[in-house]
């Protein structure tokens, strides 16, 4: 009995590049999600702990767009530019797929996105949620997002 | 308080118990996925915060079909889109002035209760496509998550 729980647990604890990226996810988005009481010392913050996630130029292609090269400084400007909703907001990724290239040095990341808030207007509990594929490159022993995909789960029919 | 626990035959109230987990297990696992509905874009049929459970049995021995309100997965099945299927594959789908039409006839909707003037031109699905919209049609086009999908992406059926 206790053999099968060593067992187990050397299975779920292992230390692998799998792991460590799926972490490394979990930690961006609590740094992405915004806590309801948001102060200037917090967002600059997560803005210091953000820059650590981030290549030094990120590949962004939305939907059936081209792709888009921007550099990790307009990305953060971006990101700091837009207004978040009152009550702030909850961002999880969840069925988080990780593949490792051979060489362990590049993962490819398929995951979907939930954002949790409030809507702005009623202040009823909101949830969206949106597919996206990274691609991880590990740059000092740490793993930064290279590039995002966003994909339309139900594809709009040309208009 | 073993004897209240366990019964009169604790090896038989094992067994029913080890039967009830293997069920629920099965069950959940890998027939009925419960599925907690957020937003709006399924009313009147579905409100926000109920509870269903989309049934992957539905489809083991048919496929899809028009009218069933279905859970389509996006990464995986832990968040899924609930909406229902408008139209099936190879066929021609417009919508004008909120009316849907398939192969050029209107479709008709009984869970839809009011259709704002959606538009949308002409289009014609491809072998294994899927047409989906929600049931709420009162709401703007733009703010309704609709559109194509697969057949790998549908999960099951709603249960009720």
């Amino acid at each position: 009995m206790s053999l099968a729980a060593i067992a187990c647990a050397v299975y779920f604890w292992w230390p692998s590049d799998e792991r460590v990226v799926k972490n490394r996810l979990r930690g961006l988005a609590d740094t992405l999600s915004i806590p309801a009481q948001d102060s200037d010392v917090g967002r600059v913050t997560r803005f210091a702990q953000l820059r650590r996630y981030v290549a030094d130029e990120v590949e962004i292609r939305s939907g059936t767009a081209d792709p888009q090269s921007i550099s990790r400084e307009a990305v953060l400007a971006a990101i700091g530019s837009w207004t978040p909703p009152p009550g702030g907001l909850a961002i999880e990724f969840v069925d988080v797929q990780v593949t490792m290239a051979a060489d362990a040095a590049s993962a490819k990341v398929y995951l979907t996105a939930k954002i949790s808030g409030h809507d702005a207007r009623t202040g009823e509990p909101t949830v969206d949620a949106r597919e996206a594929r990274l691609r991880m490159v590990k740059r000092n022993g740490e793993w930064i997002v290279a590039s995002v995909e966003t994909t339309d789960t139900l594809e709009r029919p040309p208009s | 308080m073993t004897h209240f626990i366990l019964g009169r035959n604790p090896r038989l109230t094992l067994i029913r118990a080890s039967a009830l987990i293997v069920s629920a297990i099965v069950l959940f696992g890998f027939v009925l996925l419960p599925v907690r509905l957020h937003g709006i874009s399924m009313l009147p049929t579905y409100s926000d915060g109920g509870l269903n459970f989309a049934n992957r049995a539905a489809y083991w021995w048919r496929e899809p079909a028009r009218g069933d309100a279905v859970a389509i997965r996006m990464a995986g099945e832990h968040v899924v889109y609930v909406k229902r299927i408008v139209g099936l594959p190879r066929e021609r789908i417009a919508i004008i002035a909120g009316v849907v039409l398939v192969n050029d006839e209107p479709l008709v909707e009984p869970a839809v209760v009011y259709k704002a003037p959606w538009n949308v031109p002409a289009f014609t699905l491809g072998n294994g496509d899927y047409f989906l919209i929600g049931d709420n049609r009162a709401m703007a086009a733009q703010n309704h998550d609709f559109g194509t999908t697969t057949r790998a992406r549908v999960v099951g059926k709603m249960l009720f």
